[in-house]
């Protein structure tokens, strides 16, 4: 701070400070920029259901004409009740296919036995030695479809 | 501040670098001393690209349930951790994680609050997520039917049918 004062008071020799406001401001959108970093993610999540835990063997299950059920086979293909329809990594068909299924109830009102929720479940199975990973993109197309509840089958799955 | 007046009339000020850079230093400090501590619960590999994950607050809330599975045979609920031999029915460590799931789940007022959320690697075993919910839905857990599948979403995108 240059400052010139001369002894005496000639013209008075007060020191004028003034506060540099620039370094201020880049310190301010640097914190701004390391919270917006920082801060936690909203989480998120895919709801599913599962199966409550059956004490006798699930085969007295008898499949409605509704049910929808997505195969994942070991060789990375995707079935819907049975019918071939793409792979893990591409999705699109079964999407699609499904997209258009779950609209038509809706626009038929297709709904649950006993009430008037339209139905929408479609159930995933995969081999248990599959990754997460790749199930999830499955649950992740299915549920983009329009699919809900989401249901993961978890009873006599393949290794 | 270096200011020359007189004669000419041009101002010549030069912002002083090093505080500046101070400031910055000691703000980088905080942050790295706070930032571990804001994270909450343990590192998991979860799915980042998905497309319809729904936003779900209620995840990072304390009194939620979380099952982590950072790695094969690795579980934990928030952060206790439990080693589960999951082919072992009659697993003592299996039984604890039902006492202590069970314990939570009666204190859920409501059947929307009893969901359990299940924070997977995306290199887990979909086996293990089979067995883990299996443990989930014993009655002697709680018997809980509804599991939240913890996935990141692309950014950008709304999930195309969100369900709440």
């Amino acid at each position: 701070m240059g400052m010139s004062a001369e002894t005496g008071k000639k013209g008075g020799s007060r020191a004028v400070p003034y506060i540099n406001v620039t370094p201020l401001i880049d310190v301010l959108l640097v914190l701004l920029i390391i919270f917006m970093v920082v801060t936690p993610l909203k989480p998120k999540r895919f709801k599913t259901l599962i199966p409550e835990q059956q004490q006798n063997t699930p085969a007295d299950a008898t499949p409605s004409k509704l049910t929808l059920r997505v195969d994942i086979m070991k060789d990375n293909k995707l079935q819907l009740n049975g019918e071939e329809i793409g792979s893990i990594s591409d999705t699109g068909r079964l999407s699609a296919t499904l997209s258009d299924i779950l609209r038509k109830r809706e626009e038929q009102r297709v709904t649950k036995f006993g009430t008037d929720i339209i139905e929408k479940t479609v159930f995933i199975k995969a081999p248990e030695s599959f990754k997460y990973g790749e199930v999830v993109r499955v649950i992740d197309a299915v549920k983009g479809a329009g699919a809900t509840p989401v249901g993961l089958q978890v009873d006599a799955l393949e290794p | 501040m270096g200011m020359s007046l007189g004669g000419g009339d041009h101002l010549n000020s030069e912002i002083n670098v090093t505080p500046m850079v101070d400031i910055m230093l000691v703000l980088l400090i905080i942050f790295m001393l706070v930032t571990p501590q804001l994270q909450q619960g343990i590192t998991v590999d979860i799915p980042k690209e998905t497309a319809n994950a729904d936003d779900d607050k209620a995840i990072s809330s304390q009194d939620s349930l979380v099952i982590s599975i950072p790695n094969d045979g690795e579980f934990y609920l928030g952060k206790v951790k439990y080693n589960i031999d999951l082919k072992n029915k009659n697993d003592g460590e299996r039984k604890r994680l039902m006492d202590d799931l069970k314990k939570e789940i009666d204190k859920k007022k409501s059947d929307e609050e009893r969901i359990v959320y299940v924070k997977s690697g995306v290199n887990v075993s979909y086996g293990q997520l089979v067995g883990i919910i299996d443990v989930i839905r014993d009655p002697e857990a709680g018997g809980v039917t509804q599991i939240g599948l913890v996935a990141d979403r692309r950014k950008g995108i709304k999930p195309a049918n969100p369900t709440s």
